[in-house]
């Protein structure tokens, strides 16, 4: 068991070793360096350009976003009507209170007065 | 190292000069592996390309340049992998196309007892390279890079970053399916041969 297994190492090494001498070097072309080169230039100019695009772009988009919240907040004030939004009291806070004590209490003192206290 | 850390450092500022200068002592070695590990000489150039511009984009995340060579290897299998992921119908294509003789000329190759002719060592090396294609990406680019690229195991385990042990494990695993690739190709290889036998036999009665 263990003789197969080096035997079928072995066959393993040597067809790698084959593959190896068939595939034999590989010589990069002169201009190889320069194709990289010219690759970094493309995408540089690319980000470049976008960056660029974005800054002559950014004022006026800028302008246009808040123009658009203008134009949001002014149809919705108009929908809504400019005094629907404000809450005008009647009376005062510690007049509703008062208010509502003495209309619990009237009945408070009447369930005393009948107990006799 | 092939350059200085300095030239690395230089490069990562910005020197468009020390990064040329990286492109010359790594095009050689980063090809090589490119053509070993894909084996389809047309592309090798345009693998490599892509290996140099990820290269100097990313140049800059590299912390110690002590580790420029693994890290550098990393750029170059995954570029690898994404070729191969790419070029998998091409390779199914390429499988069909086998044949005994290519089986009859590794043979001769393996025996080594004369010079093959150079129509029998492209047969054979064919051969191979779909025994190759037989196993996952993963196995192909760990054995090219050690049994036909010649990286030790302590080279390989700062590439993967995994240690020798676990590394001995995943190729020997690897060893086991590229072996049996092989054999069950042969096997389809002798199988089509008496197909074809068979085939004409039928047509001429």
């Amino acid at each position: 068991m263990r003789a197969e297994q080096t035997n079928r190492d072995e066959f393993l090494n040597r067809l790698f070793a084959v593959y190896r001498d068939l595939l034999g070097d590989f010589e990069p072309s002169p201009a190889f360096a320069a194709r990289v080169w010219a690759a970094i230039d493309t995408r540089r100019r690319e980000s470049t350009s976008w960056a660029s695009y974005l800054v002559a772009w950014s004022p006026r988009l800028a302008f246009a976003s808040m123009a658009l919240v203008a134009l949001v907040v002014l149809s919705h004030w108009m929908a809504v009507g400019p005094d629907s939004g404000s809450v005008v009291l009647e009376s005062s806070y510690e007049d509703v209170l008062i208010r509502n004590t003495i209309d619990q209490n009237d009945g408070a003192i009447w369930v005393l007065a009948e107990n006799g206290e | 190292m092939l350059v200085e850390t300095e030239t690395i450092e230089r490069a990562q500022s910005g020197d468009d000069e020390a990064f040329s200068e990286i492109i010359r002592a790594y095009r050689k070695r980063i090809l090589g592996t490119v053509y070993r590990t894909i084996s389809r000489g047309d592309d090798v150039e345009d693998v490599g390309q892509e290996v140099f511009v990820r290269l100097y984009d990313s140049l800059r995340q590299l912390r110690t340049p002590q580790v420029f060579e693994p890290w550098l290897y990393r750029l170059t299998i995954n570029a690898c992998y994404d070729y191969l992921r790419r070029k998998r119908r091409e390779i199914d294509v390429r499988m069909a196309d086998l044949s005994e003789e290519q089986v009859v000329a590794v043979d001769a190759a393996l025996s080594g007892k004369k010079a093959l002719e150079e129509s029998r060592k492209e047969g054979a090396r064919e051969l191979i390279e779909i025994m190759l294609d037989r196993v996952s990406r993963e196995d192909r680019i760990l054995l090219t890079l050690k049994e036909i690229q010649g990286l030790s195991l302590k080279e390989l385990s700062e590439v993967y970053k995994v240690n020798t042990n676990a590394l001995k494990v995943r190729l020997f695993r690897a060893r086991k399916r590229a072996l049996k690739a092989y054999e069950e190709l042969t096997e389809e290889a002798k199988n089509r041969v008496t197909g074809d036998d068979d085939e004409s036999r039928t047509n001429e009665s």
